[in-house]
């Protein structure tokens, strides 16, 4: 087994959230370009009713969208495999809130160590 | 990505959004552009056909309708010439003076309006035999140059701004080690617009920049969204209809497009 092979099979068991926390996020930008199209035509009798076109008219704008990533503290979140979209895990206020508390402590210092030895120079 | 934050919020009139992960900038849209086209013959036989059949007139005026009268005088536009000047009248120098003033004030007041009209609105005659009939591929093509100005300036507006940023990290990093910086970044500002334009011409694409061995990775999404209002009509005036109409989704009596894109995004 190689190391790459190795740590591919170690992130597939990491917790979503936390494999998400871990992955790399870019600039990503949109470049929309919207546009209404229009036609007038006329129908044409013959062996097949076919229409042909007297005027187009086209219109259109654009918009750009981009979307800067910023540093955020970690928290244990339901990510539904399905959309991707996570929600937030609530607690009653017992015990296992202290134990959420410190798992998510822990996690935060380590992704921290990680992002000053590698992105801290951004 | 303070510094890029930086340089993305300084464009006029930017809508920022925040949320826990990223920040969001939007810039206004731009002015709308129009291309209108024409088929003058078609239109006039059409028209010639809708007077037949709404006409109760008598037997003469029908004949005279489909003598084709109308169409001499199309054909005959094809030769038409100008006129020639009409012989000037005798004015006093005063009268002359005085409407030349106004006819320069009309006319710097009319090239304006025409040079508005111009950024806004085209106007194209269709050929009648050749490009009456048009395809998806065209009416992409005629949709990506309509909007061509606008990728311009944006290639122009965000190269110039990205290329601002990484002058300023090569500074930085000269100061910290003598001339050790990586290949991938770009020197000179045409070589960044070179570099988006290649990330452009595709539909989605990414490129890096990176430096001192640590990477941004930039990630680009070009997406034309053409829209039309009852374009079962519309569309099925195209001639390659056939080819495409099984890829289209049908949405409360109109084609749309589910997910996959109509056509991959060849080249602007």
């Amino acid at each position: 087994m190689n190391v790459e092979e190795l740590v591919l099979e170690l992130r597939e068991r990491l917790h979503p959230s936390i494999k998400k926390a871990l992955s790399t996020r870019g600039v990503k930008i949109f470049l929309n370009l919207y546009v209404g199209y229009d036609a007038e035509f006329d129908r044409v009798l013959g062996k097949f009713n076919t229409n042909e076109i007297l005027s187009s008219q086209l219109a259109g704008n654009t918009a750009v969208y981009f979307k800067i990533p910023r540093k955020y503290e970690y928290e244990i979140e339901y990510i539904n495999p399905a959309s991707s979209k996570s929600s937030r895990i609530y607690t009653n206020g017992n015990r296992k809130n202290d134990l959420k508390d410190k798992i998510e402590r822990s996690i935060n210092a380590l992704l921290n160590r990680r992002d000053a030895l590698t992105r801290e120079k951004y | 990505m303070e510094t890029i934050n930086n340089a993305v919020a300084s464009i006029e009139g930017v809508n920022k959004y925040d949320s826990k992960e990223y920040i969001l900038y939007e810039t206004p849209f731009t002015e709308i552009k129009t291309l209108i086209e024409i088929c003058p013959i078609k239109a006039a036989e059409a028209e010639r056909l809708r007077k037949l059949k709404t006409s109760s007139d008598t037997d003469d005026n029908i004949k005279a309708l489909t003598d084709g009268e109308e169409f001499k005088e199309l054909d005959k536009l094809e030769e038409f010439e100008e006129p020639e000047e009409l012989e000037e009248f005798e004015k006093s120098e005063e009268l002359e003076e005085f409407e030349k003033s106004e006819e320069l004030e009309e006319s710097e007041e009319l090239e304006e309006q025409k040079h508005e009209e111009q950024k806004h609105e085209v106007v194209r005659i269709l050929d009648v035999k050749s490009k009456a009939k048009f395809s998806v591929d065209e009416l992409i093509k005629r949709s990506n140059d309509l909007l061509i100005s606008d990728v311009d300036y944006f290639i122009l507006l965000f190269s110039s701004k990205l290329f601002n940023v990484v002058k300023s990290f090569k500074n930085e990093t000269r100061s910290i080690i003598q001339g050790d910086v990586n290949e991938k970044v770009p020197d000179t500002l045409e070589a960044m617009i070179a570099i988006v334009e290649k990330a452009l011409s595709k539909r989605s694409s990414r490129f890096m920049l990176g430096f001192l061995g640590q990477q941004i990775s930039f990630s680009i999404d070009r997406t034309l969204y053409l829209t039309a209002h009852h374009n079962a009509s519309d569309l099925s005036l195209l001639t390659d209809f056939n080819s495409f109409k099984d890829k289209l989704d049908m949405v409360q009596k109109s084609f749309v497009t589910r997910g996959r894109p109509l056509i991959g995004f060849k080249e602007a």
